[in-house]
């Protein structure tokens, strides 16, 4: 929220729930929910945080006079967030489950749900004629024209399920068998117009608008999805249990003949806590062994209509008298090529695991190691760009993940008041590419694929410290690819193949026509972990929650402080350039020049680009005190709750300060910088 | 109980009534058009070939003039200096391709169309023609000879990993894909009204005659062998242009005095002179990039002139400065622009001169009071303001409106003029006088400056391939020619490396005025203030004439070989 302009933030929700035995057999049950949310606020809202955050310290907010002040070519915050006009967007949705359970007999149970999502939000904004003014109060920058627009988007979403169950019982004996339908579609429509140039701001109402201004937009779009399952458990004794599922899945997604995919899995598992030899340990309380093998198909990261051949009709171009144009539609190719043959990624998953019990189950744990093997995986294959047009993914890789999971918890409470917990879990995989279809020539800075590496490794040249003097500055220009107007201060980078060139393809170790460019890690995350831990007493409780990565890699997307003069410079090089003073610095030589900037600051494995981070982080933490039933109930209330609770309150990293050890360097703000907040809130719970 | 059942049931059916599920697995677009069933009408031709227009370089992209030697900007440009490296990527070799795919996929679709649907949309194929052309051109100006894409390749063909053809390949493809346009393209006077800011057959033609002298002195000047050739083409050209009588100079100093040739550039649809000319008056623009102050506004950022720019104006006797008893030096700052080239005076802020600003309010706009220091000329041109090189450029730099939305120039005539004598020129080695005043003398006329014969060359030591150069570098400034002169006329390893150079500071009323004086910089031995230093900058002339590939075309494609230097 700004401290500035209109904002508010509303929500609504309600639940309603039935179930009704029809007869003994049969039984229908519903469930609705609807939800409401609004929000208003400041209709240049993101240039508001946007130029809050860039503009430079020397910005008043406003003239002597009280009108908004700017500087250059930098609009005013506050003007953006209080002059601006508004924006409200209201978002229903509805959402009905309703389902029918029937067993004919005894052991066999059918069940059909049908459930569906109605989504229904409107938005509408008006943006006023801002005028900023110098100090002298003298108008300068204008933003105009004002202008007003709605939109509505409606989304449909419908899942449909069928399916049988049959249990058995033989003695120790015990089967049960699973076999179903499902269908799922979804359907979206927008349609949003706007105009410019109002009549009057005062009813700020899209009709007000000049109509030979105006935009329209309308967009549609639908997917299905159904698939056919079925599972068959035996256990014996409900000491040994085994599974075997099936499962096939269509998706309108891929072209006729490529839609369906097949997955089988299986499984087995031992309750030893249940043989005598683990019982007479006298230790496990529960004891669980697993072991699996389950295959999946997946359908992210591909368009609704890859595989057609689409023409995009839309855009602008003027054509006729040249003092009023009309506007031409533009038609053009959708700028990816349609992949017809395209289907399903496969991922098939092994998986070991143990679950554990001990001191009176106060103490609970499960580890699972996995190997999850990606084939088929849908992989952007490069080709020269002389193509024209954005190549389409292909089936084309293989990748193999393999990792553990370990969460271990512990609750127990002293003397019947205090109830204390504390969970543990820490979490590892590492992942590499083993097949590709295309041999892929890694490139410059960050590759998704490369053939026996990592997912998303680093490419980029080795960084061999600053050019401290004259003499090691001479020597290095002999390098052909080196700046000619390198200084003394700069840079340096290893010609590795020992070629006396720079050349940005990989290093192969004695290859002197290799390149130069060395793989110095991926950014996969490693050693994701967390801790809650909690008590309550006597109507006081409390829990925090601690999460942290072991270890990140994570390239610097900031640049030379200068490099642009326009924008004002982040302060955490002052002071820690490279200076004859301060040959050791963290940072190069300052500059104003683009070419040495770019040259400095590329992704390499300088220590002011490449930080190997970890960090720990405060999450939450949440501090309440439940009022005495025996009061509360006094006042037919059944809960009363009042609570302190912080969010991101404290971390460690070894980032620099400032940026969010989260989305490091990921910023919206042109300078790489995304400011994060710590929130703190006081509430009351009331529950009637 | 057992009715409030049925009620229940039955609202359940409804439900399913009204929301049944009814989609199967082969769903197709809703708001897209299919290419199955596309290019079955000439509109369809006729929209595909709109999308052909955004390619056109616009006013985002004239920081180029910065790369040349008659322009900068703070931290100077890389391309200027020589100090850039080959990239990864390079956005405009893959853009030049998204085109001469697209303009090459729409010639494709004419087959199987019906022969009245192919005769009303035989236009857009020739637009199509113009628009490949263009992408070539591009390609052959900043690489050389690149890949001749004979076709709309798909994943599997070799034409993928196509060596680069040779410049002479691909500037003869562009001719011929130009001369295919120039048979079919409708004249300006022949569009209709609607289709006003197409293609034409006169931008065809002034497109092939820049092609044809492009390739035609690079081949004259780095030693090949097709000069004359090429050269005659783009006389022919820009002939029957000049012959064709379709578009004129634009002239109104009868009603706008000195200051009319500024105003060509900012015409606008709302009132940006004194006489209320609009876009509509302009008769020069053969191809313009269209925006609109509503529809399409601009936003600008142009560089700063250097003294080389400056120096360039001739007096108004026709000589140069350091010929001419007209120049008045440069002891006090307005002293330079004294007696000179007008467009010295209307392309370049004059200290103390009045303007209009157009981030002041419309009440200070006043058309009826110009001269009323209230409501008219609101922003004086103020000595203290510094730009890099203490001059300040106002071509194309609309005053009183904002959003802007002046057209770029892609082609005008003045061009076509400057072509035909530079091309005269270079072909025959002479120029006679007639020739002159059929091109370039029309441009010297409309800005006051005297007839350039050969008799008045010679009596004043002048020579003419210098004055026809410094006409086309002074006309064209900021419309992004001058570094691809400097290196089709191989001069380029002389002017780049000299260096940039702003204002005369010593012995001036710089140096004295408070608002400039002390100013913290370095100078050359006749007091002239050193924006980029010559020890900064470099031009080698095995190298830098042709740009590097992108260093990933070449890994991805073996058969590509690198520019020479940049191996």
């Amino acid at each position: 929220m700004l401290a500035f302009g209109s904002n508010s933030n509303k929500r609504y929700f309600t639940r309603l729930k039935y179930k009704i035995d029809v007869t003994d057999k049969l039984s229908i049950s519903t469930n609705v929910s609807l939800e409401r949310k609004k929000i208003l606020e400041p209709s240049y809202y993101d240039n508001a945080v946007a130029y809050a955050s860039s503009s430079w310290t020397t910005q008043f907010p406003r003239t002597p006079k009280g009108n908004y002040f700017n500087f250059g070519g930098f609009p005013n915050a506050i003007a953006m967030a209080e002059a601006s006009g508004e924006r409200e967007s209201d978002a229903n949705q509805a959402t009905v489950l309703f389902t029918i359970n029937y067993q004919p007999v005894k052991g066999i149970e059918i069940t059909g749900d049908y459930s569906m999502n109605r989504q229904y939000n409107s938005g509408n904004y008006y943006n006023k004629i801002i005028q900023h003014y110098d100090y002298d109060d003298v108008p300068t920058m204008r933003w105009e024209p004002n202008s007003a627009g709605s939109s509505i988007h409606l989304s449909m979403h419908k899942v449909a399920n069928l399916y049988a169950n049959y249990k058995y019982f033989l003695n120790n004996h015990n089967f049960e068998l699973m076999a179903g339908a499902s269908h799922e579609e979804n359907d979206y429509k927008f349609f949003s117009a706007s105009r410019d140039k109002l009549i009057s701001e005062a009813v700020p109402l899209l009709t007000m608008g000049d109509p030979t201004l105006q935009n329209t937009n309308e967009n549609r779009s639908q997917w299905a999805l159904q698939s056919y399952f079925g599972r068959l458990n035996y256990d014996f004794n409900g000491k040994y249990l085994f599974e075997g599922t099936m499962r096939r899945d269509g998706s309108s997604r891929f072209a006729e003949g490529y839609q369906w995919g097949n997955y089988f899995g299986g499984s087995g598992a031992w309750l030893a806590s249940e043989e005598s030899f683990v019982k007479n340990l006298k230790v496990f309380d529960y004891l669980k062994f697993r072991l699996s093998y389950g295959e999946l198909g997946n359908q992210n990261n591909v368009g609704l209509y890859d595989h057609i051949s689409i023409i995009n009709i839309g855009g602008l171009s003027l054509f006729g008298n040249p003092d009023s144009p009309t506007r031409n539609l533009v038609a053009s190719t959708s700028g990816t090529l349609p992949s017809p043959n395209r289907t399903w990624e496969t991922v098939a998953i092994q998986n070991l695991g143990v679950d554990f019990r001990l001191l009176n189950s106060r103490l609970k744990g499960s580890f699972d190691y996995f190997i999850k093997n990606t084939s088929d995986m849908l992989v952007t294959k490069e080709f020269p760009e002389v193509l024209g047009i954005a190549p389409s993914t292909v089936n084309g890789g293989k990748m193999k993940t393999k990792g553990w999971e370990f969460s271990l918890n512990w609750s127990d409470k002293i003397k019947n008041e205090l109830n204390y917990f504390a969970k543990f879990t820490l979490a590892d995989d590492q992942s590499e590419i083993t097949f590709l279809e295309d041999s892929r020539v890694p490139r410059f800075g960050l590759n998704s694929f490369v053939e026996g590496q990592p997912y998303n490794s680093y490419y980029t040249l080795a960084f061999d410290g600053f050019i401290q003097n004259q003499a090691e500055l001479t020597e290095y220009k002999k390098i052909t690819g080196v700046p000619s107007n390198l200084r003394v201060g700069d840079a340096r980078y290893n010609d590795l193949d020992g070629d006396g060139k720079i050349e940005y393809s990989e290093y192969k170790k004695g290859d002197p026509n290799s390149g130069d460019l060395v793989n110095i890690g991926s950014s996969t995350m490693r050693f994701q972990y967390g801790l809650t831990v909690g008590f309550d007493w006597k109507g006081i409780d409390f829990s925090a929650f601690l999460q942290g990565i072991g270890k990140w890699n994570v390239m610097s997307g900031i640049k030379q402080p200068g490099a642009t003069w326009w924008e004002d410079p982040l302060q955490l090089t002052m002071g820690k350039d490279w200076t004859e003073a301060n040959p050791n610095s963290l940072y190069p030589k300052a500059t104003a020049d683009g070419g040495i900037d770019s040259w400095n600051y590329q992704q390499s494995n300088a220590p002011y680009k490449w930080y190997t981070t970890r960090y720990i982080r405060l999450k939450n933490v949440q501090l309440g005190y439940s009022l005495p039933s025996n009061w509360t109930n006094r006042l037919k209330i059944s809960k009363v709750r009042v609570y302190f609770s912080g969010n991101d309150l404290w971390e460690i990293t070894n980032i620099p300060k400032g940026f969010d050890p989260e989305k490091p360097f990921f910023g919206a703000l042109w300078t790489g910088f995304t400011p994060f907040p710590r929130t703190y809130s006081f509430g009351i719970d009331i529950t009637l | 109980m057992k009715r409030n059942i049925f009620k229940y049931i039955t609202l359940s059916a409804l439900i399913f009534n009204f929301y049944a599920c009814e989609k199967n697995l082969d769903l197709v677009p809703l708001d897209q058009i299919s290419e199955a069933v596309y290019f079955k009408e000439a509109t369809d031709f006729k929209l595909f070939a709109n999308s052909f227009y955004t390619y056109l370089p616009a006013f985002a992209t004239t920081g180029s003039e910065a790369n040349a030697d008659l322009a900068t900007y703070v931290g100077g440009s890389v391309i200027s200096r020589g100090s850039y490296l080959p990239s990864e990527y390079d956005g405009s070799w893959n853009s030049n391709y998204d085109l001469i795919r697209n303009s090459t996929y729409l010639l494709t679709k004419f087959e199987g169309t019906s022969e009245s649907v192919k005769n009303a949309s035989v236009v857009y194929g020739a637009e199509a023609y113009f628009f490949r052309a263009f992408a070539y051109f591009n390609l052959l100006k900043s690489f050389g000879g690149v890949p001749l894409i004979p076709k709309v390749l798909e994943l599997q063909d070799k034409e993928l990993y196509s060596a680069r053809a040779s410049r002479i390949d691909i500037a003869n493809q562009i001719i011929s894909d130009l001369d295919k346009a120039i048979a079919i393209l409708p004249n300006q006077s022949g569009l209709s009204a609607a289709d006003n800011g197409r293609i034409t057959k006169g931008a065809a033609l002034a497109l092939k005659s820049r092609v044809a002298l492009f390739e035609g002195t690079w081949q004259k000047f780095h030693n090949g062998n097709d000069a004359n050739d090429f050269l005659g083409k783009s006389i022919d050209a820009a002939k029957q242009i000049i012959n064709s009588g379709e578009y004129e100079l634009w002239d109104k100093r009868s009603q706008l005095g000195d200051q009319s040739y500024r105003h060509l550039f900012i015409l606008d649809k709302k009132q940006t002179n004194l006489a209320n000319f609009m876009k509509g008056d302009n008769k020069e623009y053969i191809l313009v990039n269209r925006f609109d102050i509503d529809l399409r506004p601009i936003s600008s950022y142009f560089a700063d002139p250097t003294r080389k720019f400056a120096d360039m104006f001739l007096c108004s006797d026709g000589l140069p400065i350091d010929k001419s008893p007209l120049f008045k030096g440069k002891i006090n700052v307005v002293d330079e622009y004294e007696n000179r080239d007008l467009r010295m005076r209307t392309l370049l802020m004059i200290v103390g001169n009045r303007y209009w600003s157009n981030w002041h309010a419309p009440w200070n706009r006043d058309w009826s009071r110009p001269n009323d220091p209230t409501t008219g000329f609101v922003y004086v041109a103020d000595f203290g303001v510094r730009t890099v090189t203490g001059y300040s450029s106002i071509k194309l730099m609309p005053e009183i409106i904002n959003p802007p939305g002046c057209d770029w120039p892609v082609i005008r005539f003045a061009e076509v003029l400057l072509n035909y004598a530079e091309a005269d020129y270079e072909k025959n080695g002479a120029i006679t006088d007639a020739e002159l005043d059929f091109s370039i003398n029309k441009v010297k006329a409309r800005v006051g400056l005297p007839r350039l014969t050969n008799a008045f060359a010679g009596t004043n030591g002048l020579n003419i391939r210098e004055e026809i150069r410094r006409e086309r570098s002074i006309e064209l400034y900021e419309e992004g020619f001058r570094y691809d002169d400097l290196r089709r006329w191989k001069i380029a390893e002389i002017e780049m490396i000299k260096p940039l150079l702003g204002i005369k500071y010593k012995g001036t009323q710089f140096e004295t005025d408070p608002r400039w004086a002390g100013l913290d910089a370095t100078f050359d031995s006749e007091g002239y203030l050193i924006v980029e230093d010559a020890s900064k900058r470099q031009f080698d002339p095995k190298k830098h004439y042709l740009q590097p590939l992108p260093r990933r075309e070449l890994l991805l494609n073996k058969n590509l070989v690198q520019n020479p230097g940049w191996e």
